[in-house]
């Protein structure tokens, strides 16, 4: 008997038959209802909603071509096409809700993309989709709107989650006010693209009790303290900081910070479980002095990388350096900035001196201020430290061109090195 | 890989054909570590549900990725988990990868075989990688495909299947305006 002759598909059983489903996207597997009898009610058991504004777009180069020539009727208007695709989203997901089993979902995965013409931007039925206990869910809204979106509330108290990432692309950042947060089994949450004020952040901590890892990217930030006993990854990339930041993290063993400093500036307090630290340090001009307060949260790390903007930048951290405790356990150090490093390697020298264990050092060299100022002044006679070995000198371009660093730039670094390290292992050059 | 005189047990198919495998390799299916830990079973578990054909199949499966976890492991812990060894884990991911997409390329009435066995013996690598194989083959298909590929046996009449798709509209939108144009054709 041949084994494709068969209906066997149709006997698998329904757990079965659901996964299979379940790889699909949610438009293709309700579509199966058609199929028979047998298929009628399965897409309503799949505990996954994979639902994309895209799956809806009906886009006259990438029609299916059956029998017919299927030609487009919008015209090469492409916001009218997509302004119906999120029609249909919204009309789908609506359907979905209603018509699907009352059984948990377990992943969540939307992107929808309201366009500049559309009077309003709402997400309703992310409420509704809250309502089915998902552990999972996965949002990408593009608001193109100019209006802001209007964020439902029910998802901040779905007591099921475990993972949570929305990402808001709008020319407005949302501003996601103080919401009542109750998400006992939260343990990652990523937001980007918001505006969050210090009620939210309270909340949130207080709310999170799971929370292990946090990503925030590009987003404005205008609360005073990040404070969690159990977080263990924090990330903020891109983000502009409106406020002087309080950062306590107990358990804390990784950060890393791209940062825009708007106002104020940022500490670190209690943060005994870091090991690795990636700080890098951008400015808004204007008037701001920003404080920096971060040697005494990174003295257990054993990665630091530490990268800043101005001059100015550097001026402050400096300022730090007598809250430097010895770094026992760094084992790797990278500074970056723009400024002159060769003339100027004062707050490397008072890392180094505070590093005793140090194997590898990585400078990121801005090619052009390095040359800028009268190549190196003799270094004064009376260098009081030393730094015993490093086993490996890193030099990269501030930049990350990689065969950009010269001749004449790494020379007057070498000679600074000398000045400040006995022995060096060996030097790579990118 | 390590076939060091580990602990091996005998897995008997449906239809009476037996197997030696590394314990370690049989404990992929959760199924049969559950027998394994607490039934303490003897050295012989049967398996009714499953023939010989497909079990070899689903133990060839267990071994490849037994290896391959094992190989990872060991990469990792020379070279203390830095970025050399990320780089050199990625190839490895690259091959299984390549091996698992060889290794579903089976006739159809074999693949649902190995999704009844992964199902039932509880191996959730081999019903992913299975269930994500017959999922591709419904992909992009119509519904008269699919019907055609899996030869359903269609049980409703086009009447009731166009009452399906009017019950459910919100989900067949784009299709009405395929078969708008079909008018106009």
């Amino acid at each position: 008997m041949n084994n494709d002759e068969v209906d066997r598909i149709s006997s698998l059983p329904d757990d079965a038959l659901t996964h299979i489903l379940s790889k699909l996207c949610t438009k293709e597997a309700v579509q199966t209802c058609v199929l028979s009898k047998r298929w009628k009610y399965t897409w309503a058991s799949v505990p996954i909603l994979n639902i994309k504004q895209m799956d809806f777009l009906i886009d006259d180069c990438c029609e299916e071509q059956d029998n017919n020539v299927i030609i487009g009727d919008y015209s090469g208007d492409r916001n009218e096409a997509l302004r119906m695709s999120g029609a249909r989203f919204d009309r789908f997901i609506t359907g979905v809700l209603v018509k699907r089993a009352r059984t948990c979902l377990d992943r969540v995965l939307c992107v929808r993309q309201f366009e500049s013409d559309e009077p309003y931007a709402s997400i309703g039925w992310l409420d509704g989709v809250a309502l089915f206990m998902p552990l999972m869910i996965h949002m990408v809204i593009t608001n193109g709107t100019g209006n802001s979106l209007d964020m439902p509330e029910l998802v901040f108290t779905c007591a099921s989650l475990q993972y949570l990432s929305i990402s808001l692309i709008t020319k407005v950042k949302t501003i996601i006010r103080s919401v009542s947060i109750n998400l006992p089994y939260l343990t990652f949450l990523e937001l980007t693209g918001v505006e969050l004020h210090d009620d939210f952040a309270q909340n949130l901590f207080m709310g999170c009790p799971s929370l292990d890892r946090m990503k925030l990217s590009s987003c404005d930030l205008h609360f005073f303290t990040i404070s969690s006993e159990v977080l263990k990854e924090l990330t903020l990339t891109n983000c502009c900081l409106h406020e002087h930041m309080q950062i306590s993290c107990p358990d804390l063993v990784s950060l890393s910070m791209v940062i825009y400093l708007k106002r104020g500036g940022i500490s670190l307090n209690n943060m005994p479980s870091l090991v690795n630290a990636v700080i890098k340090l951008c400015q808004y001009l204007g008037d701001d002095v920003p404080v920096l307060n971060l040697f005494g949260g990174l003295s257990n790390t054993a990665k630091l990388e530490i990268c800043l903007d101005t001059p100015m930048l550097k001026e402050q951290l400096e300022k730090d350096i007598p809250n430097c405790r010895n770094f026992d356990n760094l084992k790797k150090l990278v500074v970056g900035g723009k400024w002159n490093m060769s003339y100027d390697f004062y707050l490397i020298t008072c890392l180094l001196k505070h590093s005793p264990n140090l194997k590898e050092l990585g400078l990121m060299l801005d090619e052009s201020l390095c040359l800028m100022q009268k190549p190196q002044q003799e270094v004064s006679g009376d260098v009081v430290f030393q730094h015993e070995y490093l086993e490996t000198v890193k030099m990269y371009d501030l930049y990350g061109t990689v065969g950009e660093l010269s001749m004449e730039l790494v020379t007057a670094m070498m000679k600074t090195l000398d000045s400040y390290v006995k022995k060096i292992g060996n030097c790579v050059i990118f | 890989m390590a076939d060091n005189g580990g602990k091996k047990i005998t897995l008997k198919s449906s239809d009476g054909e037996e197997f030696e495998v590394p314990e370690v390799v049989a404990m992929e299916s959760q199924t049969i570590r559950h027998v394994i830990e607490d039934v303490c079973a003897k050295n012989s578990i049967p398996l009714l549900n499953v023939n010989s054909k497909i079990l070899s199949k689903v133990i060839e499966y267990c071994k490849k990725h037994v290896a391959a976890a094992e190989a990872a492991a060991s990469k990792a812990s020379t070279e203390e988990g830095t970025a050399a060894a990320a780089s050199v884990t990625k190839p490895s991911d690259e091959d299984l990868k390549t091996w698992d997409a060889e290794f579903v390329k089976v006739d159809k009435g074999t693949l649902f075989n190995l999704i009844l066995a992964a199902n039932y013996l509880h191996i959730p690598g081999l019903l992913d990688l299975t269930c994500q194989a017959a999922a591709d083959m419904i992909k992009g298909k119509s519904a008269k495909e699919i019907r055609k590929f899996f030869n359903l046996k269609n049980c409703i009449s086009p009447e009731e299947e166009e009452e399906i798709r009017r019950e459910n509209q919100w989900a067949f939108e784009e299709e009405k305006r395929t078969r708008a144009f079909d008018a106009y054709a």
